[in-house]
């Protein structure tokens, strides 16, 4: 059987541009939204300073109901949600939605773990600067821990690709949906190796990107 | 100026009378208690404190970890909040202050810390410029006075490093110079040498004094050595189990120390008083009977031994101690062994004590 590369190959780069452009939008949406969930979740703990139990125990719940469902799960059960946000249960837009959810939670530990290990004798000074809040978390608290920030994204946005190969069973598209239609389903198996293979340098490239970004903020 | 010392049960105060600050007042802490939860009940750490702390002093406190001095200092910027009782810093009623009146509030007193705090992600310039930019300082102004006070704390050539780079000393200066870069009434010092080796523990305290000097800030120091208090402060409290168990003027605490835990404290500076082991050895020699006898400023000590050996027939020998000046006045201990019938020591002992204390050190 003579696999059609001349056919495949442009498909191939369509699939890679469909999976950037869905890695980048989820990584941009659930990464803001995420971090404004981390900070919550870290600053409402108890003597954190926006100590809050109330709040910190909803957070905490909402979290860890989502977080441990599994992906493919995720995308079965948010359906209805699905469509009434982008119109359809499949697609590309579906599957950012789908993706979104699942990161956000997940970005959202990995930003309070970060936060909470943040030098609390740091926070006082800055308190006894007269700093408040909103100044201590935009000033004080990101940027004193942005390079394990950096890493943490990174392993994030490596959880997001990961994703977005399975977004290809509702038909969203990229590399992972390639893999899948163009060879697994017809036997193809130099197909899938080639689109295993773009999907691992493609994680390559983003971990070294990570990796050099969080030593430029750390200064190694 | 002691405003509530008729209502005080803390009958452990000695030293009353020198509780009062010498100049105006400028911190004043009222019947101040602060307890945490904690398992199982709570856990107190400062009963019924009372202290008042002038204008320009340089006040020591000192007290053994868990005596409740971290505690006591951050009362004062309101990091904490009293339990019960108040704290009023330059007529404002820190207790009493909402957050965003305490954050305005603590623009007027500078915070030093054992461990620095510096922001890693700042440079020295920044993190100096940090308070400033906080209470909204235009940027013109701000950089003048950051390399004012860089100047200040003598650390302008090092204004673009970041704190990893700085050795101990330099970090503390930074923190030193992000303290007073807001101008303010007092400066708190938590353990801020703790960190650092005898030399540049020395540097950091001869720049807190010029600090005290120069630009008339108020200073709390709170150490567990006595040698920092020695070193700078003009009165000192000495805390013990959340309570103040004695102050005064240093020179008068040093020379007359009242309390176990102040003794205990002087021990680690002076050494006063034989160890045990060193007594024993001093009494299987000698065949005379052993007192430490305590010298103070006024009291010639010297002449009453030699007074005594003239008209008594009492014959001394020194064997151990140390006296020091503090701030011109003398101070400290010396064992001495008086041979002699023991009429004639008595009559010495007589003698000395009317001037000084005298204690045997018995069998």
């Amino acid at each position: 059987m003579n696999t059609p590369w001349e056919v495949l190959w442009p498909l191939l780069f369509e699939s890679l541009g469909q999976t950037l452009y869905m890695v980048a939008i989820t990584l941009v949406v659930s990464g803001l939204a995420g971090l404004v969930v981390g900070i919550l979740l870290s600053t409402t703990r108890p003597g954190g300073i926006l100590a809050h139990r109330g709040v910190n125990a909803v957070l905490n719940l909402v979290v860890n109901v989502f977080r441990p469902v599994p992906f493919i799960i995720l995308v079965a059960v948010l359906g209805p949600l699905t469509k009434a946000v982008t119109g359809s249960i499949i697609g590309t837009n579906a599957g950012i939605f789908v993706m979104c959810i699942g990161a956000v939670f997940s970005i959202a530990r990995v930003v309070e773990q970060n936060l909470v290990s943040v030098d609390p004798g740091v926070i006082e000074a800055v308190q006894a600067a007269g700093a408040r809040p909103l100044r201590i978390i935009v000033a004080v608290l990101v940027p004193e821990a942005l390079g394990p920030l950096v890493l943490g994204y990174t392993y994030i946005v490596i959880g997001i690709v990961d994703m977005s190969a399975m977004v290809g069973a509702i038909g969203g598209g990229g590399l992972g949906d390639f893999a899948l239609v163009r060879g697994y389903q017809v036997f193809r198996w130099d197909v899938t190796v080639v689109a295993t293979g773009v999907i691992i340098m493609l994680v390559q490239l983003l971990q070294h990107l990570g990796n050099r970004l969080a030593r430029r903020v750390l200064r190694y | 100026m002691s405003s509530t010392s008729a209502a005080s049960p803390t009958p452990e105060v000695i030293n009353p009378p020198s509780s009062a600050s010498p100049t105006p007042e400028i911190i004043r802490l009222e019947r101040v208690s602060k307890s945490f939860p904690s398992r199982g009940g709570e856990i107190v750490a400062l009963d019924g404190v009372d202290l008042s702390i002038g204008r320009g002093e340089v006040f020591g406190i000192i007290g053994h970890s868990g005596a409740g001095k971290s505690t006591l200092v951050r009362l004062v910027n309101g990091l904490e909040e009293v339990t019960s009782g108040r704290v009023v810093v330059d007529g404002v009623e820190i207790s009493a202050l909402d957050a965003r009146a305490l954050a305005k509030q603590r623009e007027q007193i500078g915070m030093i810390f054992q461990q620095f705090n510096l922001l890693r992600s700042r440079t020295v310039f920044g993190n100096v410029a940090f308070p400033l930019w906080v209470a909204g300082w235009p940027k013109a102004r701000r950089e003048e006075r950051v390399w004012e006070m860089l100047d200040f704390v003598g650390l302008t050539q090092r204004a673009w490093a970041y704190p990893e780079q700085l050795s101990g000393g330099q970090k503390q200066r930074v923190g030193i110079a992000r303290a007073l870069v807001g101008g303010p009434q007092v400066l708190l010092a938590d353990e801020a040498t703790s960190a650092l080796d005898p030399e540049t523990t020395g540097d950091v305290l001869e720049l807190l004094r010029r600090t005290n000097r120069e630009l008339g800030v108020t200073i709390v120091v709170i150490t567990h050595e006595m040698d920092v208090v020695r070193a700078i402060a003009d009165r000192v409290a000495v805390l013990d189990g959340g309570r103040v168990v004695e102050q005064g003027t240093t020179v008068d605490v040093f020379a007359n120390p009242a309390a176990p835990t102040t003794r205990a404290f002087l021990r680690t500076v002076l050494r006063t008083r034989p160890a045990p082991d060193q007594l024993a050895a001093l009494r299987s020699r000698g065949a005379g009977r052993l007192f430490t006898v305590t010298v103070r400023a006024g009291v010639d000590v010297g002449a009453v031994l030699s007074d005594a050996v003239a008209e008594d027939g009492v014959r001394f020998r020194l064997h151990f101690g140390e006296i020091d000046i503090l701030q011109g006045q003398e101070y400290g201990a010396v064992t001495v062994e008086l041979l002699g019938d023991d009429a004639a020591v008595d009559r010495v002992l007589t003698r000395l004590g009317e001037h000084t204390t005298v204690e045997e050190e018995a069998a």
